[in-house]
C-alpha cells in the first residue's frame, strides 16, 4: 500500500464499521421501498376491483321508499325522423364509433363532493339507454343504433374534466356528451367538444360563458340559469309568501356558485325582492358561522344556498338555525332523502328546493314515472332521475330528426324544433336573445318543499323568457 | 339573528333610536364573532395536539394524521350512529381502535425510518392514501352525517353557541390541559420529553427510547381519533375530511413552534381568530390575508412563537 492511502482512507477497522452502517441503512431503505411499492400496488388493485374496473359504480343506496313502484310506463313520445338524403361521412370524431353503437359520454363527479348527483346522472342515463335500446334503439338513415353510456369522473374540477373529456373523445370515441354536471367542467369542456364537433347536452349552472359562442353545447336539463330567463319562480314566491321581502345568499366561490346566485338574485330582484347580502366560500370550508353571522344579522326572509353540495348545506342550515335564523332556506336541487343522511329533519323542514318530488298536487305524471322507474331499478328515489330523464330521449329525437349523427345537422335539427314533450310538460328550445342561439331548454319548473323529511311539490312555474339585466351583486 | 328585532324591511333604514340600534347590532356582531372564533380555535387545538406531540417526540411529520382523524369520525359513525352503541362507549372504542392503527403505522413505517426524515414523510403520505382509499371502499364517497349527541343552543344576551359546540370546546380545553399536565408531571410524560430532548442521554438513564416513541405515537393517534369522534356530529363525514384539519394543524404547529404544546395552543387561537374575524368582516380576501399573516409571522420568527430549533436527520 502506498504511503498516502491510509491517511485518505483512515484505518481499516473504522472504514469497515462505517461502511457496514451505511450498507445497513441502505438495505433498510430498500426493504421499506419494496414494502411501500407492494402496499401501493395492492391499493391500486383493490381500488380497481372495487370500482369495477371500468365505469364508476353507483354509490351504496339506502333502502327503498315505501312508495310502491307502479308498472313501468313507456317514455314520452318523441317525433319520428323524416327521411333525408343519404349524408356523406365527414372525418370527425362523431363518425368513428363502431357500427351499431352510439356512445354517450357522461362527465360528472363520481367521487367526492357532488358524487350523489354524478352517480345519479350516470344511473339515469344507463336506465334510459336500456329502455331506448329495448324499444329498438335509434334509427339513422335506416340503420339501428344502440346507446352505450361511458362515464368519466371529473371530481367536480375543470382540470379533471378536461382530462376525462379528452379520454372519452380520443380513446373511448364517444359520439355525444350528456348530463355534464359541474359548471367549471362545462366551461372547460365546451371548447373541446365544439372543436371535435360533438353534440353536448349539459346539466350545469354555468351561465353565458358556457353557452355563448359555442356551437354544439346545450343545457338540456332544468337548471337555475333557465330561471334567469324567467322570474316565474320568484313571482310565485311573492304570491305565496306576501310578507317576505328580502333574500340573501351563500354559495361556493366557483362557476357553479356564481351562476346560481347571479340568477337567483336577478330573478328575485325582477320579482320585487331586495337582495340583502351575499357570502362566497371556498370548497372545503367546514365552519360556516363566520360567514352566516354577518349574513343573518338582518334576518333575510329567504336564504339561498346557491349550488352548495349537500354536506355543506347540512352544516349551513344547522349552524344558521343555531344562530337563530327563522327564515326560509332555498336550496338547489336538494333531495330530502340524500340531504337527510347528513342533516336533521328539523333543520331541513320547510326548505324550498328545485328538486322535483314524487308527492304533491303539482306533480306531473311524467315525473312520477321517471322517478318510480329509477326507484325500481336502483332502490332509491332521486329528483335527478326526473331532471335527466329527457336528455337521452331528446338526443334520440335530435339524431332521428336530423337523420344523421353529424353535429351540424343535429344542431340544425334542434334549432328547428317547435314544442315537444318532457316529463315536466310541454317545452321548447330558447335563449336565442341571451345566448345567441337556442341553447337552453325552456320547460316548466317544479319547486318542492321539504315537509317532514320528504320533498313535496308545491308549485309548477311556467317559464317566460324575459330579458333580465345581469346586475352586479358582489 | 337570535332575538334580534331588526326586521328585514328595515335594511338600509332604521327606526327611531337608530344610532343606538346600530351600535347594539355592531356590538352583537363583534361578540358573536368572538364566540365563533373561540369555538373554532378550540377545534384547532383538538386537531393540532396530536401533530405537535408527534413532532416533539419523534421529530417526524405524519401526513396520515388527517386520516386518523377521519377514522375516528367514522368510528363514531359506525358504533354510535349505525349500531346505536352509547356515545361514550363508541368514543372509547373508536379511540382505542385508531390508536392501534397508529401503533401499526409507527411499527411498520416510522420505526424503521427513524433516521430518514424524507422517506418517513413520503411513507406517511402513502399510508394516508391507503387509509383514505380503504375508507372509500368501506364507506363509499358520499357525505354522511352523525346524529347529534346533544342539542340546543345557549343564548346569553343574544350571543348564541350551540351546546354541541360547547361540549367539543370543553373537551378540547380538557385534552389540552391534560396533555400539558401529563407531559409536565407524569412519569411517562417526563420520559417522553427526555427522549425528545436528548435520546442518548435518556437511554443512558434507563429510559426505553423506542417504547417512548411508540407511546408518543399512540397518544398522538388517540388525540387525532378523539378529535374526529368529537367533531363528527358537528359537521359531516366522507373519506376526504381529514385533509383540511391536517393542513390547519400544520399551520398551527408552524405558528406555535414545532414541538411546543403551549405554542400550538397559542397558534390555534391566532389562526382561529384571524380566520373568523377575517371571514366575517372581509370575506374571501380573508383567506389570502390570513395566509399572508401566517407567512409573515413565520418569516419574522421561523421557529414559531415557542418553538425550538430542530435538526432534521
Amino acid at each position: 500500500m502506498r504511503q498516502g492511502e491510509n491517511k485518505i482512507r483512515g484505518t481499516g477497522s473504522e472504514n469497515y464499521s462505517q461502511s457496514n452502517a451505511r450498507k445497513g441503512r441502505r438495505n433498510k431503505v430498500r426493504k421499506l421501498s419494496l414494502v411501500m411499492a407492494c402496499l401501493l400496488t395492492l391499493v391500486l388493485i383493490v381500488t380497481t376491483v372495487a370500482c369495477g374496473g371500468s365505469s364508476p359504480t353507483a354509490t351504496a343506496v339506502p333502502a327503498a321508499t315505501n312508495t310502491p313502484p307502479p308498472a313501468a310506463t313507456s317514455a314520452p313520445a318523441t317525433a319520428t325522423p323524416t327521411r333525408a338524403p343519404t349524408s356523406t361521412t365527414s372525418p370527425t370524431a362523431t363518425t368513428i364509433a363502431p357500427p351499431g353503437v352510439l356512445k354517450v359520454g357522461i362527465v360528472a363527479a363520481m367521487t367526492g363532493p357532488g358524487a350523489s348527483w354524478g352517480t345519479a346522472i350516470f344511473n339515469t342515463h344507463k336506465l334510459v339507454a336500456e329502455r331506448i335500446n329495448a324499444a329498438g334503439g335509434v334509427t339513422v338513415q335506416g340503420k339501428k343504433y344502440m346507446f352505450e353510456i361511458v362515464a368519466g369522473d371529473d371530481k367536480y374540477t375543470a382540470a379533471e374534466a378536461v382530462t376525462v373529456t379528452r379520454k372519452l373523445i380520443f380513446e373511448d370515441k364517444v359520439n355525444f356528451f350528456s348530463g355534464t354536471l359541474a359548471s367549471a367542467s362545462l366551461v372547460a369542456m365546451g371548447p373541446i367538444t365544439d372543436e371535435n364537433k360533438i353534440i353536448h347536452f349539459s346539466n350545469s349552472w354555468a351561465d353565458k360563458n358556457a353557452l355563448e359562442g359555442r356551437k354544439y353545447v346545450y343545457r338540456m336539463a332544468l337548471t337555475i340559469p333557465s330561471l334567469h330567463r324567467d322570474p316565474g319562480n320568484w313571482k310565485v314566491y311573492k304570491e305565496k309568501y306576501p310578507t317576505f321581502k328580502t333574500v340573501a345568499g351563500i354559495t361556493t366561490n366557483d362557476q357553479s356558485g356564481w351562476a346560481s346566485l347571479q340568477s337567483v338574485f336577478d330573478s328575485a330582484d325582477a320579482a320585487g325582492f331586495t337582495v340583502a347580502g351575499v357570502k362566497l366560500y371556498e370548497r372545503g370550508t367546514t365552519d360556516f358561522k363566520p360567514l352566516l353571522t354577518p349574513l343573518l344579522v338582518n334576518n333575510p326572509d329567504f336564504l339561498s344556498l346557491g349550488s352548495s353540495p349537500e354536506g355543506d348545506i347540512a352544516v349551513m342550515i344547522k349552524q344558521a338555525r343555531e344562530l337563530g335564523y327563522k327564515g326560509k332556506f332555498v336550496g338547489p336541487n336538494v333531495d330530502a332523502s340524500t340531504l337527510g343522511k347528513v342533516a336533521s329533519k328539523e333543520n331541513m323542514e320547510g326548505m324550498l328546493s328545485y328538486a322535483p318530488a314524487l308527492k304533491g298536487a303539482a306533480t306531473p305524471p311524467g315525473v312520477i314515472q321517471a322517478m318510480d322507474a329509477y326507484n325500481q331499478k336502483y332502490g332509491t328515489t332521486t329528483s335527478v332521475a326526473a331532471i335527466m330523464w329527457d336528455s337521452l330521449y331528446l338526443l334520440k329525437k335530435a339524431v332521428e330528426t336530423a337523420n344523421s349523427i353529424e353535429a351540424d345537422k343535429v344542431a340544425a335539427a334542434i334549432d328547428a324544433w317547435g314544442e315537444f314533450d318532457t316529463v315536466f310538460g310541454k317545452a321548447r328550445m330558447g335563449g336565442k336573445d341571451y345566448y345567441g342561439r337556442k341553447a337552453q331548454i325552456i320547460a316548466p319548473q317544479l319547486v318542492s318543499e321539504i315537509q317532514n323529511g320528504e320533498n313535496v311539490n308545491v308549485m309548477l312555474a311556467n317559464p317566460v323568457e324575459v330579458p333580465l339585466p345581469a346586475k352586479k351583486w358582489w | 339573528m337570535g332575538g334580534q328585532s331588526i326586521s328585514s324591511a328595515a335594511v338600509g333604514s332604521f327606526p327611531p333610536n337608530a344610532a343606538v340600534h346600530k351600535v347594539e347590532s355592531i356590538m352583537q356582531l363583534i361578540f358573536q364573532t368572538m364566540a365563533n372564533a373561540l369555538s373554532l380555535s378550540l377545534t384547532y387545538v383538538l386537531v393540532s395536539m396530536g401533530l405537535t406531540l408527534m413532532f416533539s417526540v419523534m421529530q417526524l411529520i405524519n401526513f396520515a394524521h388527517g386520516e386518523l382523524f377521519m377514522l375516528g369520525g367514522f368510528g363514531i359513525y359506525v358504533f354510535f350512529h349505525k349500531w346505536g352503541i352509547n356515545y361514550i362507549a363508541a368514543f372509547a372504542i373508536s379511540v382505542v381502535l385508531v390508536s392501534v392503527v397508529g401503533f401499526i403505522i409507527y411499527r411498520i413505517i416510522f420505526r424503521p425510518l427513524r433516521h430518514d426524515f424524507l422517506a418517513a414523510v413520503l411513507a406517511s403520505l402513502g399510508i394516508g392514501m391507503i387509509i383514505q382509499n380503504g375508507a372509500q371502499f368501506l364507506f363509499g364517497q358520499d357525505d354522511v352525517g352523525v346524529r347529534p349527541v346533544v342539542s340546543g343552543v345557549v343564548d346569553i344576551a343574544n350571543i348564541r353557541v350551540a351546546v354541541d359546540t360547547l361540549v367539543v370546546a370543553s373537551a378540547a380545553a380538557s385534552f389540552a390541559i391534560a396533555l400539558v399536565l401529563f407531559m409536565k408531571y407524569a412519569k411517562t410524560g417526563k420520559a417522553i420529553r427526555s427522549v425528545a430532548e436528548d435520546r442518548e442521554a435518556a437511554s443512558l438513564q434507563g429510559v426505553n427510547a423506542r417504547a417512548m416513541d411508540a407511546t408518543g405515537f399512540i397518544i398522538a393517534s388517540a388525540l387525532a381519533a378523539a378529535a374526529g369522534a368529537l367533531m363528527a356530529p358537528l359537521f359531516f363525514l366522507n373519506p376526504f375530511v381529514g385533509l383540511s384539519p391536517m393542513l390547519k394543524g400544520f399551520i398551527v404547529i408552524l405558528l406555535g413552534g414545532m414541538g411546543s404544546i403551549p405554542g400550538a395552543l397559542l397558534g390555534s387561537f391566532v389562526l382561529g381568530f384571524i380566520e373568523t374575524f377575517g371571514l366575517t368582516y372581509i370575506g374571501l380576501w380573508a383567506n389570502i390575508i390570513g395566509f399572508l399573516i401566517v407567512m409573515l409571522l413565520i418569516l419574522v420568527r421561523p421557529s414559531g412563537f415557542f418553538g425550538r430549533q430542530v435538526t432534521l436527520h
